[in-house]
């Protein structure tokens, strides 16, 4: 290396230099980097000024009200911000919603005079103000405090009060009645009266009871008329000319299901999991459907137990989505990528993410589909086409009953309230043509139809047989509407459970049937809908194979952990899904214990009723070939009772239920409740079998204690429930 | 401990008896930083990873312990256990699937050198089990009451401080209680009152008049909060000695000295550098002809 020259040197020097930049430039840099510690929330910085200063922010805003809350847990903030709301929507007026936290209250008394503030006021443990609310508190109880007026004076400011607290506590509301009593003291005003809201049962009535009055006070001591405000948008809707296709929400719930970062599946990052087995329950078809369905959860990093919900995440119908498209006017510019604003963030969040289309917000985002409000129908009713149009839509929203017979009844969405009202026809295929477009603001739909939720099902399968593999059974709703003097009765179509049949016919490479023959009913014959299943940008399919996007929602339906507890089971019809997982998980512990302890290894097991009904076991008895075989691999410790309603009647004709059997069994189950500590499981129909099995049992622990059903019994039933050996999943 | 009547129930025996003890524990810079929610994540995260044991150990001894007639009338796991909900939890705020997070830098640097005070927790749940199941009634009580009470405050804290959905209730499980004999979610204090009521009548039921056992309770409750102090104990960090922090969704500790590897990799490149600039001709005049061509291409690109 004697030739070496200078330049060499220099080469070298700066090579090492940059490798060694490379290869530390994690420490060199590190400093630049933003540390991933929590940010404390950011209070709202509106330019210059001291942040603290409300009077200065509502000046700043526009703002006549400032509303605080004293809140632990979030009730009174959620109130509080309610209370903004209908101040806005009533009135047209604007609100600053603050945390008493954060302000300061010496200038309290420079409130301008055509401004009020509100105080929703929680009252915590034994009279104690919430966290938020000591200095507040402080501040207006202590005589020495001084505003900026030199006093402890609050001569004339408007105030109204909301208290939250609960009647089972000594000092009921306390803290409420003490703002209120020390304002009234330093010569402030309070308009209308003061409300209470009692937390133990009746907040939400409390409230309501409350607030007309209190407005009503409000608008005359404030001298502002209602009606002003119903214009006010929540949000602005606008096109976007140009923008990132990629970027766009075509159905994602999540910047996590965009951009597919890693990450888990939750209710905000569905996970499109394939569906392996999808096939039909009922023995006979001819007017009803109940589908089994398979969701493949490999490598999805979800886990569930039995008893857990799935839930599915639906969209809404082509049809459903064509006719509101066309209704709105806005078919031509169904693709148009829109960003949505909110024009006050503290009021109302954009409840979906943005930016996205005018299709995908009514096919993803939003339930179109079900049943139109009264409400909404008279806000649209200014945007009508015609005045014919605009009166039939102020009639529905004014008279109830018409509202009832025509749209409740009738089962009308929306979109076919629109075309009714402007006179189109309901039963063509929507298009542009055939259906009136109104005017509405796109803005109004999306602050007044709420999201598209997603449906959830009890799972029918037990992770300790199917560990990577979830089960689905549902029966697809479908009935007819009551037909009334301006619509014809059409069959009406549940969104989850037809998502199914869908995917089912789909997997199956099937064609749908027609729902039913003119001859046979009196709705018109017509197919189920269709749906776009494939998912946003095809997410939902791949080559052959469909996917439904779910995440698993946690119950607490769970069996007793040792198998020597009897278990009774009540579900007829679907309300044996979670059982037939329930089964599966005894099913597992038995094939273990068999294997490690010999055939005897469940002789101290309890006994594990499953109380079954449908109408015939020729017709629609779920799962009828599975359960001989579990009923061997639970050594006779498995017994099952069936009813079934339209095939084995009592020697006087009448029906037999699940009670029924219930009852007829009930030496054995007042035994393996009282005298073997069983726990009891109720899956199905809220309204009539869960309240008739609840009263039969009743009866029964209330003859077994030698007492009656209404005393002896219902004490017994309250203490099952009360250390969750009753347990129900029960929907209405 | 002042003078304590053993004639009284034992719900109110532990709720008088335990004051001084509770308020210890309330007012130590961990409880104020957990109420406060001013946790950095990753270390709210591993105070949620120490409880998943502590939970771990008492609800599977009570569960042995099911029949136990002390135990039984509160003994209510649908209800009260939380191990499960922590793990959810964990899950959900680590963004990492439930069946994995034990693998996550987090959990397994606490599970190779768990702090001496959880290792006392654990260790007395397992002590007393062995030597008088009815005292893990103490433990139960200070732990449940305090999720039914404080636990509803911190929840509303923790939502807002790490951006968790209340609606969702995702990652907030550990918080969230069924309304007593329901399985609707408890909302309101009323629903978690009835919960309190509920759990004290039970205890009192199962100890009934047994001064012996009170006296009993009474000391091991104060010992459960002396564990719980200890806990918040260890997740008050110092900020002077605080350990660069962990990025929470890169599973890779960050690194406080050069690795090996990395010193290794230098030497490597610098070796390798050398051997081209020599072996490609790039030295002495020659390689001064090349820079000058090399040069030139770059300018007739950049014209």
């Amino acid at each position: 290396m004697a030739s070496s020259s200078s330049s060499d040197v220099l080469v070298l020097a700066v090579g090492v230099a940059l490798a060694a930049i490379y290869l530390f430039r994690d420490q060199l840099f590190a400093q630049a980097k933003p540390k991933s510690v929590p940010v404390p929330t950011s209070k709202a910085s509106n330019g210059s000024g001291n942040p603290r200063d409300f009077i200065a922010k509502m000046k700043e805003g526009k703002k006549r009200l400032v509303i605080f809350y004293g809140s632990q847990t979030g009730t009174a903030e959620e109130y509080a911000i309610r209370l903004a709301k209908e101040a806005k929507s009533k009135f047209g007026l604007a609100s600053l919603v603050c945390d008493p936290e954060e302000y300061d209250f010496e200038n309290l008394d420079q409130l301008p005079e055509d401004c009020a503030v509100f105080f929703v006021m929680a009252t915590y443990g034994e009279g104690e103000p919430t966290d938020n609310a000591v200095t507040l508190m402080q501040n207006l109880e202590d005589e020495s405090f001084e505003f900026s007026n030199g006093e402890h004076k609050l001569e004339g400011l408007k105030y109204v009060v909301f208290s939250l607290g609960n009647k089972t506590y000594e000092h009921y509301n306390k803290i409420g009645r003490d703002v209120d009593n020390v304002l009234t003291k330093m010569g402030a005003i309070r308009i209308g009266e003061r409300g209470e809201g009692d937390d133990d049962k009746s907040m939400e009535e409390d409230y309501l009871e409350w607030k007309d009055g209190m407005w009503d006070g409000f608008s005359a001591a404030m001298g502002v008329e209602e009606g002003q405000g119903g214009d006010t948008p929540d949000f602005a809707v606008t096109e976007l000319e140009s923008h990132p296709p990629e970027k766009v929400y075509l159905g994602e719930l999540s910047a996590r299901a965009l951009t597919k970062t890693k990450g888990i599946h939750d209710a905000k990052n569905p996970f499109p999991a394939p569906i392996s087995v999808a096939r039909e329950l009922f023995q006979s078809t001819h007017d009803r459907n109940c589908v089994h369905i398979e969701l493949n959860t490999e490598s999805s990093g979800i886990s569930y137990q039995h008893g857990d919900h799935v839930g599915v995440w639906p969209s809404n119908p082509d049809v459903e989505v064509t006719r509101l498209l066309c209704a709105l006017g806005l078919y031509e510019k169904k693709d148009n990528v829109i960003g949505i604003e909110s024009l006050d963030p503290a009021l109302a969040k954009v409840p979906f993410p943005v930016p996205t289309t005018y299709a995908t917000v009514l096919r993803h985002y939003i339930d179109i589909s079900a049943v139109a409000g009264r409400q909404i129908l008279g806000a649209l009713s200014k945007f009508a086409p015609n005045p014919e149009a605009e009166a039939f839509l102020k009639g529905l929203s004014t008279n109830k009953e018409e509202y009832h017979t025509l749209i409740a009844n009738g089962c009308l969405k929306l979109g076919e309230v629109l075309q009714l009202a402007a006179g189109n026809d309901l039963s063509a295929v929507p298009s542009p043509e055939n259906t009136t477009a109104w005017t509405i603001p796109f803005d109004i739909i999306v602050s007044s139809i709420p999201r598209l939720q997603p449906r959830y099902y009890s799972i029918s399968s037990s992770p300790k047989l199917h560990p990577n593999s979830i089960h689905v059974t549902a029966v697809v709703l479908k009935y007819e509407s009551i037909p009334n003097e301006r619509v014809n009765g059409r069959w009406i179509f549940g969104v989850g459970s037809n998502f199914l049949l869908n995917l089912k016919y789909a997997a199956n490479g099937e064609t749908a049937p027609l729902v039913a023959t003119g001859a046979e009913s009196k709705a018109a014959s017509t197919t189920i809908p269709g749906y776009a299943i494939e998912g946003p940008r095809g997410a939902y399919k791949q080559e052959t194979i469909y996917k439904a996007p779910i995440h698993v929602r946690r119950s607490t339906f769970r069996l007793p952990t040792n198998p020597k507890s009897p278990v009774i089971m009540i579900g007829p019809g679907t309300g044996v899904a979670p059982f037939r997982g329930f089964i599966q998980e005894r099913v597992a512990l038995a094939r273990r214990s068999i294997e490690k302890n010999g055939p005897d290894a469940l002789a101290d097991w309890g006994r594990i009723s499953l109380f079954y009904g449908c109408r015939k076991s020729t017709e629609d008895f779920l799962y009828k070939d599975e359960w001989p075989q579990y009923q061997e691999e639970l050594r006779g410790k498995f017994t099952m009772h069936c009813a079934f309603s339209r095939e084995v009647y009592r020697p006087d004709g009448s029906k037999i239920y699940v009670q029924d059997l219930l009852w007829d069994d009930r030496e054995q189950v007042a035994d393996a409740i009282i005298n073997g500590k069983g726990y009891i499981y109720i899956c199905g129909d809220a309204k009539s079998m869960s309240k008739a099995v609840e009263e039969t049992l009743a009866r029964i622990l209330g003859e077994a204690k030698g007492g009656s059903a209404d005393v002896e019994g219902n004490a017994e039933v309250k203490l099952l429930k009360e250390r969750s050996r009753l347990m129900l999943d029960v929907w209405s | 401990m002042a003078a304590v009547d053993f004639n009284l129930p034992i719900s109110e025996i532990l709720h008088k008896g335990t004051v001084k003890s509770h308020d210890e524990v309330a007012k130590s810079p961990g409880a104020a930083a957990l109420v406060n929610a001013a946790l950095p994540r990753e270390e709210y995260v591993r105070f949620l990873m120490m409880l998943w044991h502590i939970y771990g150990a008492i609800e599977e001894a009570l569960e042995r312990h099911a029949a136990n007639v002390v135990l039984q009338p509160t003994y209510n796991p649908i209800l009260l256990a939380r191990k499960s909900s922590l793990s959810a939890d964990i899950s959900a705020v680590l963004q990492v699937p439930e069946s994995s997070w034990q693998a996550h830098p987090i959990y397994t640097s606490l599970a190779a050198s768990p702090p001496p005070a959880l290792t006392a927790y654990t260790s007395r749940i397992t002590a007393i089990e062995s030597s008088d199941p009815s005292l893990l009634l103490a433990h139960s009580y200070a732990r449940y009451l305090g999720d039914l009470s404080g636990g509803q405050v911190i929840k509303h804290r923790t939502a807002k401080a790490y951006g968790l959905d209340e609606q969702s209730n995702i990652g907030l499980s550990f918080y969230t209680f069924r309304q007593l004999g329901s399985s609707v979610p408890a909302t309101s204090q009323g629903d978690m009152k009835k919960i309190k009521v509920w759990f004290k009548a039970g205890m009192d039921a199962g100890v009934g008049d047994d001064a012996k056992l009170k006296e009993a309770l009474l000391r091991e409750a104060n010992t459960a909060f002396e564990l719980n102090a200890g806990l918040l104990n260890d997740i008050v960090i110092d900020e002077k000695e605080q350990d660069p922090v962990v990025p929470i969704l890169q599973p890779v500790p960050a690194q406080k000295t050069y690795s090996v590897t990395a010193v290794f990799s230098v030497i490597t490149a610098i070796c390798l550098a050398h051997f081209l600039l020599v072996v490609g001709g790039f030295t002495g005049a020659k390689g001064y002809s090349k820079l000058l061509a090399a040069e030139q291409w770059v300018a007739s690109l950049l014209s």
